[in-house]
């Protein structure tokens, strides 16, 4: 395994994890800048698809990161992305909560929480909309984001069922 | 992690099979309408109030659309974001 590719990859997810405001999802964005459209690290298929497993797995949003370092690096690239993003991220968590205690009443942090909520929006829906360009190659990929978000808006309705349903769809139809 | 990592494995090893490429595609399109639909629902939560329509929406489009990096333009909206918090707040506490 390349060397210098792990560290790149622990580098870029250390920086990553301080920038994910409103977690990983907000990522979305600028991870596939960066291995799709600048390093040809995979194509739009593989990381929409990646991006789909670690949705459909159970665990933590955090699995898209990992299976990101997989598909770069095998298993040396997941645990360095893995462990890239938890660090860096779990310091800086510790320390603004215990600023947060100390400064519990502090105007600075509501207007620090109540400015960053809008922009945590702004985005999540950018991921959304990158998400649906990389995944949809055709109409019929359209067609089914197209339903599933206002089923997804209905309170109720557990997403894995929808998942389930898109793999179904998906392979039925031979997307 | 084991969980993620056999699945991984099992896509590498089967991602030529034109069966898991269109189940996987069918899941795709369902998990990036989720993620608007996440969007549009913590959208719907937000006070109405215009600068938070207007940092949303640069920020969305700075994202998604101009494909600028992450750093830069929390670097740009943050502050500006948080002045615009502060202001609301300074003039109805």
């Amino acid at each position: 395994v390349n060397g210098a590719l792990l560290l790149t990859l622990a580098w870029r997810f250390a920086l990553y994890s301080l920038m994910a405001v409103g977690g990983v999802n907000a990522l979305v964005p600028e991870i596939h800048r960066q291995v799709v459209e600048l390093d040809g690290w995979m194509s739009n298929a593989e990381f929409s698809s990646l991006f789909a497993i670690a949705q459909a797995a159970p665990g933590p949003n955090m699995l898209f990161v990992t299976l990101i370092g997989w598909k770069v690096a095998g298993l040396p690239g997941a645990l360095v992305a893995t462990t890239g993003m938890c660090l860096p991220s779990s310091l800086l968590t510790y320390t603004v909560v215990r600023l947060r205690d100390r400064y519990s009443q502090s105007q600075a942090r509501r207007a620090i929480e109540r400015g960053l909520a809008p922009v945590t929006i702004g985005l999540t829906l950018g991921s959304g909309w990158l998400l649906l360009n990389a995944a949809n190659a055709h109409v019929s990929g359209w067609l089914l984001s197209a339903a599933t978000v206002p089923l997804a808006l209905r309170r109720g309705i557990n997403p894995l069922w929808l998942l389930a349903a898109g793999a179904l769809i998906g392979w039925l139809a031979g997307f | 992690m084991v969980i993620i990592l056999t699945l991984a494995m099992l896509y590498d090893h089967y991602s030529y099979s034109p069966t898991l490429k269109s189940t996987l595609a069918g899941l795709a399109s369902v998990a990036a309408g989720l993620l608007l639909a996440m969007g549009i629902r913590l959208g719907l939560r937000l006070p109405r109030s215009s600068w938070r329509y207007v940092v949303a929406a640069l920020t969305f489009v700075a994202v998604a659309v101009l494909r600028l990096p992450l750093i830069a333009v929390l670097a740009a909206m943050t502050p500006l974001a948080v002045a615009c918090a502060w202001r609301e707040m300074k003039a109805a506490p």
